[in-house]
């Protein structure tokens, strides 16, 4: 016989608390670069304030990218807490900044929009974009009495940002400001050799930005995932602990 | 008189990773003043549940022996100050003696005394305090969360003196309170209309109906097959309900009062009720489904209904193959 003082049906059915997370894509010109065995064509082009040699084979930096986001999203599917709290949206910056992915629950996004890279590297319009949404997003968490963990900004670009300088040194001081209040956590990644991590560090007062081991954005989305997993379990006053191991330089969050 | 029941258990992220279960509820009646206390050990800290332990006990102590002073003065501030440097002061001592930072015993806490006619409540950090005033739930002190929803005050904070809140009134039309912890609340606290779930009343009134060590037994049964595996965190809860017409037992009721606590016609027939008196007369001494077939001269898919009836009002429970009868007889 069941217990029948208290059961399932008894209990209120608050919503999950989210953690949303933005990821701020660097899209330019130049994540079309190939590494891995490739063939010149002979042909170049102008794009991103670099002249490139035009080839044929290897693997480039966006599709490793696009990659790398479809396999986050694969982990947080597969993991029965995360899937319910995460909540992510994609801004990419070429040209301009645009919200590619707007936050919703994993679940009901679909898809991911193919990443194509084009134009210069409006960096400062992207990281401001990105922290309009959270802050919005935080909103409509607030409105619907909803819980929510800080927010999570992943920061990746392979250059050096070349859109408004205006906009850059605000995008810098807004998420400084907000990382020294602990109001943001800030993952900034550097990918490839030109990637400017001087810029990167401006972003991330409180620790070193991380430069990604060759292409392996499939390793660091994964880590990222199950850090946001832990996140997602996390409870009042715990600091939670990374593993370290394959990201150096990360410390608590 | 107030009966007192409570429960805590371990979470189901504690338990992956061998953390112990860092809430702790503690409750005292002595000098005529009855405490109930909880608390939730900060997660970040290693020995929380040691200090959560200790301020429980401590605060009940504190309050058996000066209840009267805190309720008396007329400032609330002093009295704040008072509760907040002399828990530090209990957590000192424990620091010292397990040779540890302070830091590392840090807690929540919820408390609430009453001495006759009147109370005494405080509240450091999350977790929630209810009451039932005229048959309605009521919140009395809601979570205080920063705006993340894993931060919170403890009472090492700095900021657990400012944010600390301290209520005193009248018991007057007050049935009981409840306090639980922020694991408890995801289950039991709708946080968007900051209500509590109705569950807890008739949790409440179980506690004048059936012993408190059966209520306390079904209550840890029902946090860890429900409220438990609505969160990752520890889970835990404390209540005290006022027995202000003590229930004399089911025996000793008149047939009215009988129909009417089994939620039966005020004029049910006699013979009706007859048979509620001998399923839960016989279910005293435990009986199978055949052998009170048996007595009662039924059919077992007949009786079947009778004790599916009784069982959901939580009168009678199963053991084995055996029902026995929960419902206090003869107070």
């Amino acid at each position: 016989m069941e217990n029948n003082l208290l059961r399932i049906e008894d209990l209120v059915n608050n919503p999950t608390p989210r953690v949303p997370v933005c990821l701020c894509l660097d899209i330019s010109g130049s994540m079309g670069a190939v590494e891995g065995e490739c063939e010149e064509t002979g042909e170049t082009v102008f794009e991103d304030g670099e002249i490139w040699n035009i080839v044929t084979g290897g693997t480039s930096r966006i599709s490793e990218l696009q990659a790398g986001v479809e396999a986050f999203y694969e982990e947080i599917r597969a993991d029965e807490m995360t899937v319910y709290s995460a909540e992510i949206c994609i801004v990419t910056f070429g040209d301009k900044a645009v919200c590619i992915e707007d936050f919703a629950n994993i679940e009901r996004q679909q898809e991911l929009p193919k990443l194509c890279p084009a134009g210069d590297t409006a960096m400062g319009e992207g990281v401001n974009l990105a922290l309009d949404l959270l802050e919005r997003r935080k909103q409509e968490y607030q409105d619907k009495g909803v819980d929510y963990y800080q927010p999570w900004l992943v920061l990746m670009t392979d250059g050096k940002p070349n859109g408004d300088e205006e906009e850059l040194a605000r995008a810098i001081r807004r998420t400084a400001d907000m990382v020294n209040n602990k109001k943001l956590t800030v993952f900034p990644i550097g990918i490839g050799s030109e990637a400017d991590m001087d810029v990167l560090k401006r972003f991330s007062p409180t620790r070193d930005p991380l430069k990604l081991k060759g292409l392996k954005f499939r390793e660091f989305f994964v880590w990222l995932s199950q850090s946001l997993s832990r996140t997602s379990m996390s409870m009042p006053g715990e600091k939670i602990k990374l593993d370290l191991e394959g990201i150096k330089g990360w410390g608590e969050l | 008189m107030w009966k007192i029941v409570q429960c805590a258990v371990q979470g189901r992220g504690h338990m992956q990773m061998g953390i112990p279960c860092q809430d702790k509820t503690c409750f005292l009646v002595r000098n005529g003043v009855t405490v109930i206390a909880l608390a939730d050990g900060a997660g970040s800290a290693r020995l929380s549940h040691f200090g959560a332990e200790r301020v429980t006990q401590f605060i009940c102590d504190d309050l058996s022996e000066n209840f009267d002073r805190y309720f008396d003065a007329e400032d609330g501030a002093s009295v704040k100050k008072a509760l907040v440097s002399k828990t530090i002061v209990a957590l000192d001592e424990l620091s010292r003696e397990m040779d540890c930072e302070i830091r590392e015993l840090a807690s929540t806490l919820q408390f609430v005394a009453v001495r006759e006619e009147r109370f005494v409540l405080a509240h450091i950090g999350d977790g929630v305090i209810g009451y039932q005033k005229k048959g309605e739930l009521r919140v009395a002190s809601q979570p205080e969360n920063g705006e993340f929803v894993n931060t919170t005050v403890f009472t090492t904070s700095q900021e657990a003196l400012a944010t600390m809140k301290l209520i005193k009134g009248k018991v007057g039309e007050i049935q009981g309170f409840v306090l639980m912890s922020d694991g408890t609340e995801v289950s039991l606290y709708n946080k968007k209309e900051k209500k509590l779930a109705d569950v807890i009343k008739k949790i409440m009134n179980h506690c004048l109906l059936i012993l408190p060590e059966k209520v306390e037994e079904q209550l840890r049964a029902g946090f860890e097959a429900a409220v438990r595996q609505a969160t990752g965190d520890d889970c835990s809860m404390i209540l005290m309900v006022e027995d202000r017409e003590p229930f004399k037992g089911y025996s000793n009721l008149a047939p009215a009062e009988k129909a009417r606590l089994l939620s039966l016609p005020v004029f049910a027939r006699p013979r009706r009720l007859r048979r509620y008196d001998t399923i839960l007369h016989g279910l005293e001494s435990g009986q199978t489904l055949g052998e009170l077939a048996k007595i009662l001269h039924l059919k077992p898919k007949y009786t079947k209904k009778y004790l599916k009836r009784l069982a959901g009002m939580n009168f009678i429970e199963r053991r084995g193959e055996k029902y026995y009868t929960i419902l206090i007889m003869n107070a």
